[in-house]
């Protein structure tokens, strides 16, 4: 407590502590010149920079999106569903065939 | 009549890359002032400033206009300032010296009577920046803003680029943290 009282003095302290805002002579043309001096940044490093990012973020995506999908228990019964789903696809295109026609009792018969 | 700062941005970003010097003028005593919170040495200062404004003027064309560019510069000022304190860190470790003879006396004077010791003494000054020097870079960062320049959390959040849960998570770090450094230096036996 005493401590916390010692700091809250200090930071009124540190309120109360004028910061300098000078600048030196000329500050303008050392930034000018520091400028100049910079190599061109050249538009191609800047898209090879953007697409690495999107590369890496694509990557991040994949693997957290293939964790999930191999930690997740399966679940029993969207495989029987699955099972029973195709099973009633079969029976419908096996239907289709002429030699699977199942005629009618109403129906003439050729 | 003086241009405005969307002006001069745009003339720049239109080839005139000689008005940035308007930008500089206009800006430069504040970015001096906010470095100086961070750093002690005068050539680190300007070192800091010549940074926000390389930054500045390497990513002008990102500024859309919709914010103040004041606020804008500022974010890259605390950013840099930021990234400035982690490499002074790695760099260097600072030792906890002994307090010297007046910083002592103001302990004292503290301790006997809190409400009478002076905040306008060099000795509490030169304790405030010994205690600062100690925090981590986050920590001082954000006492610096939050209680020291007495912004709000919503303004930190824009000017750090944390977010403002963020923010009150550090705050509340940063505050312990100091009472630790102050522990350290050995400041408890004059309470």
């Amino acid at each position: 407590m005493k401590l916390e009282g010692l700091r809250q003095k200090l930071i009124q302290v540190g309120r109360h502590q004028p910061v300098s805002d000078c600048v030196p002579y000329a500050f303008e043309h050392r930034v000018l010149h520091a400028l100049r001096a910079l190599p061109p940044r050249d538009p191609a490093l800047a898209w090879v920079a953007g697409l690495w990012r999107a590369a890496l973020c694509s990557l991040a995506i994949a693997t957290v999106a293939g964790g999930i999908h191999l930690t997740q228990p399966d679940d029993p019964t969207a495989s029987i569903e699955a099972v029973a789903d195709s099973d009633l696809l079969e029976v419908a295109t096996l239907g289709d065939l002429p030699e699977f026609e199942v005629p009618l009792p109403d129906s003439p018969r050729p | 009549m003086e241009s405005s700062d969307a002006e001069v941005i745009a003339a720049i970003r239109a080839g005139d890359t000689a008005r940035f010097e308007e930008l500089i003028r206009r800006y430069q005593a504040r970015l001096f002032a906010t470095a100086r919170r961070y750093a002690r040495r005068e050539a680190e200062v300007e070192d800091i400033v010549q940074q926000i404004l390389i930054r500045v003027f390497q990513n002008l064309d990102s500024w859309r206009g919709d914010a103040p560019f004041e606020h804008w510069i500022m974010r890259i000022a605390v950013r840099v300032c930021y990234d400035a304190l982690r490499a002074h860190q790695r760099n260097r470790e600072q030792p906890i010296t002994e307090l010297s003879t007046e910083e002592s006396d103001w302990l004292e004077n503290h301790a006997t009577a809190p409400e009478n010791s002076g905040i306008d003494s060099d000795a509490a000054r030169s304790l405030v920046n010994r205690a600062f020097e100690q925090l981590a870079p986050a920590s001082r960062i954000i006492l610096t803003l939050l209680e020291i320049e007495d912004r709000p959390v919503k303004e930190i959040a824009e000017l750090t680029g944390w977010s403002v849960p963020l923010v009150k998570v550090r705050a509340f770090r940063a505050r312990a943290e100091m009472r630790r450094v102050l522990s350290r230096m050995g400041l408890e036996k004059y309470l």
